[in-house]
């Protein structure tokens, strides 16, 4: 009897420990010293090169985001005038927020990380980004940053990240698919737009094509529709988040993307998100007569399809019910500096480069095609007539931008929270009042926590 | 979690107990060393099992009496909340929910690849040795694929659109038009489609394991049954299993185990959607803690999920150890 005992006390630590070995632990405490400080001797809030011999400074960049090459251009003129290494880690987007709040809690996180707009605030919020207002001014270096990048990186009058670039989303269309449809002009109505589409509907009856292909989960454009409507995502009302799904207006708009949604796009995409399959390859194989996209699309279906070339393609802003252009998104990135990090000074120095006017004119926008993170940047990248033909609809669409709640509790709704909202009212599960009545509960309960 | 590593650490339990009752009394002079000898022999495993198990278990259970969060991880403060957590989830409708899910879940789970598993493995003993081979190969590739890759593949194959399953389903004529079919998308398709992809990994383990132990059973036991006038089916319910059933009842209370934390296989198919149907008490932990960033609650959620599974497992492993000392 003994024995079993025993045995049964061994054999139940077994069955604890198997279950809980399956969760990993967060990572330890450790206490948060706020590294670094201002380097020795240097003149409160100003940003010079420091000494970084023998130094390596870890940069984290986004998949999609800057190009190699301009990072590459940053890199040369940091490792010129300090002497130091610079280790480019690229990250993919998955789970990006559990993986940032991984490395940020970590003794040894990257130095600088390339943060997506939207989700800016919760890092800033929580401690794990460094407060950078003492060096406001040295970072923007004269310019004025674009609203929808350093309104989500202030918390409480305070800086904790820099903008990095900016980025729209505006219609790509195959010309080639149009054409032999018989649409010839690009739409400058949301009539015109259907009208269009339905010819080419009527043209390609294969039942894995799209007219216009807009997946159910790609909410980034689902929110033009709430926006073109009257509807927002939030407001604050005495300094309580109130959830805007379930207004008239946002109903209104989902109800209407709903309709454009089912109507153009094939059945398949009503439950998928822009990867997988990726949009840019359903596009490139002529499977799509138009996306909503990113500018660096462009670079990305020429990848998949090299026999597509710059005339092939269109680009207008999307047109809204309202009669105006639909309001996109003013996505981007900012460059955060790690509280944890021991090299403050250096990724300082690397993150003042990167936000300079010369690498934001001459490679941000001049080789990635990316709108600058400062107004004076949008005006000399437009003054400078290199805007092509194609990228100019994401600088028109840029000027009527909206952003996502500043509250560092927004980032956890984006994934799966978001996708799957969206995803429920492409694919009828639930009609859009219910939806969006059930959703308001999650975001207000979230967004006040 | 690896299968390998889950029996090395059953077996180790077991050899660490056995011995201690039946070991014959030992001279006096030797008493001392002989009972420090198996210390000493455990001591690598304990001390890697001690930082890497116990240690974690130990601050995962602190962290549930206390408001971890992300600020924390950064900052290194928290607070002390006493039972706080455990009355929020008990209070949520949600944890209700999600457990009843996973109770339902893991039974299906383990009755799927019991049977199919010790169907297998009958199937095998009636093989020939080239198609034995074959079969067995097959089961270990299977078996050898992480679940993180295979989740992935089932990614690709139930795609809408361009999955290949939902094209060949399509070929059948039976379902109506299921190329643009979203599995992911009702709560009955999709876990029906994790239920396919967890038991066909949890098979080949079931299957070889059973058929090891099939070929084990004394011939002589089939021959009189046959002697005696009992049909095939006969036999094997009453001889082959009752044979078997040490054996099953390891292999249960490993599925259980398993098949009550499976992860991976949700969140990389569904992320616990649609609507939660999928979240189970894992998935919905793991949301809570790392995607809510509320590691406190998620701790709770953890420790109450463990204490649910060691008295789900306790009525096995009772059965385990009264069959072990049968023999």
């Amino acid at each position: 009897m003994r024995t079993s005992r025993i045995v049964a006390i061994g054999a139940a630590g077994i069955v604890a420990a198997l279950a809980l070995s399956a969760c990993s632990s967060g990572g330890s405490g450790g206490n948060g010293g706020n590294g670094g400080g201002s380097g020795g001797g240097a003149e409160p809030g100003t940003i010079d090169a420091p000494d970084g011999a023998g130094k390596t400074l870890t940069v984290w960049a986004m998949t999609g985001d800057l190009s190699d090459d301009t990072l590459a251009a940053i890199n040369k003129k940091f490792e010129t005038d300090t002497g130091a290494k610079v280790k480019v880690e690229t990250q993919q987007w998955q789970d990006i927020a559990t993986k940032i709040t991984t490395a940020l809690a970590t003794d040894t996180p990257p130095d600088v990380i390339d943060i997506g707009n939207t989700q800016v605030s919760t890092f800033a919020a929580s401690g794990g980004l460094a407060d950078l207002t003492d060096y406001k001014d040295a970072f923007a270096q004269g310019q004025t940053w674009l609203g929808g990048l350093v309104d989500p990186a202030t918390i409480d009058g305070k800086l904790y990240a820099v903008p990095s670039f900016a980025a729209t989303r505006t219609v790509i269309y195959n010309k080639k698919i149009w054409a032999d449809a018989g649409v010839t002009t690009a739409p400058a109505t949301y009539d015109d737009l259907k009208a269009a589409l339905d010819k080419v509907k009527a043209k390609n009856s294969a039942s894995d094509f799209s007219a216009f292909y807009l997946p159910g989960q790609y909410w980034y454009a689902g929110l033009q529709w709430i926006w073109d409507a009257g509807g927002e995502i939030a407001t604050q009302k005495d300094g309580k988040w109130v959830s805007g799904f379930g207004s008239d207006q946002s109903v209104q708009g989902l109800t209407d993307w709903k309709a454009f949604q089912n109507a153009y796009s094939s059945v398949a995409s009503r439950t998928l998100n822009t990867d997988k399959p990726d949009q840019d390859q359903v596009f490139a194989d002529g499977k799509a007569g138009a996306i909503i996209a990113n500018s660096w699309e462009i670079g990305a279906i020429q990848k998949a399809n090299p026999k597509i070339t710059d005339a092939d393609l269109g680009t207008f802003p999307m047109p809204g019910v309202s009669g105006q252009n639909q309001p996109v998104m003013l996505a981007g990135s900012d460059w955060g500096i790690a509280t944890k990090s021991k090299q403050q000074d250096l990724a300082r120095y690397w993150v003042k480069l990167a936000a300079s006017p010369e690498i934001q004119n001459e490679w941000v926008f001049g080789k990635d095609g990316w709108i600058p993170n400062s107004t004076e940047g949008i005006k000399s990248a437009l003054d400078s007539g290199k805007v092509a033909d194609l990228t100019q609809a994401f600088f028109t669409a840029a000027q009527n931008s909206k952003a996502t709640p500043a509250s560092g509790n927004w980032a956890s709704l984006e994934d799966p929270g978001m996708k799957q909202f969206f995803q429920s009212i492409a694919s009828g599960t639930k009609t859009p009042g219910d939806a969006a009545k059930a959703w308001d509960t999650t975001v207000d309960s979230t967004l006040n926590q | 979690m690896s299968t390998s590593t889950a029996i090395v650490v059953a077996g180790e339990g077991v050899v660490a107990a056995a011995p201690r009752g039946r070991r014959p009394r030992a001279p006096r002079r030797f008493r001392m060393q002989s009972r420090l000898a198996p210390l000493w022999l455990l001591s690598p495993a304990g001390i890697v099992i001690s930082a890497l198990i116990v240690a974690p278990i130990v601050f995962l259970i602190f962290t549930s009496f206390t408001d971890f969060d992300q600020r924390t991880l950064f900052t290194g403060e928290y607070e002390g909340v006493g039972l706080e957590q455990y009355a929020r989830i008990f209070a949520d409708p949600r944890f209700w929910q999600s457990a009843l899910l996973t109770l339902l879940f893991t039974a299906a789970l383990v009755a799927g690849s019991l049977v199919i598993g010790l169907g297998v493995a009958h199937l095998m003993t009636k093989l020939g040795t080239t198609m034995r081979y074959v079969v067995t190969i097959v089961l270990i590739f299977a078996w050898g694929m992480p679940n993180v890759a295979s989740a992935q593949v089932w990614n690709w194959l139930f795609q809408p659109g361009y999955g290949v399953v939902n094209w060949m389903l399509a070929q059948l004529r039976v379902f109506g038009d299921t190329t643009s079919l979203s599995w992911w998308n009702s709560p009955a398709l999709a876990l029906l489609n994790i239920w396919m992809l967890v038991v066909w990994q949890a098979v080949p383990f079931i299957a070889l394991t059973t058929y090891a132990a099939q070929t084990q059973i004394d011939g002589a036991l089939v021959e009189a049954a046959r002697i005696d006038g009992a049909g095939e089916w006969r036999i094997y319910f009453s001889v082959i299993l009752t044979q078997l059933k040490p054996t099953i009842l390891l292999i249960t209370v490993l599925s259980i185990i398993w098949d009550f934390n499976v992860f991976n296989q949700i969140w990389l198919t569904t992320q616990g959607g649609p609507e939660n149907a999928t979240a189970t008490l894992g998935v919905w932990a793991y949301l809570t803690a790392f995607n809510q960033f509320r590691i406190g609650t998620g701790a709770a959620i953890a420790v109450v999920t463990t204490a649910m599974l060691t008295i789900v497992s306790g009525f096995y492993i009772r059965s385990l150890l009264r069959s072990g000392e049968d023999l």
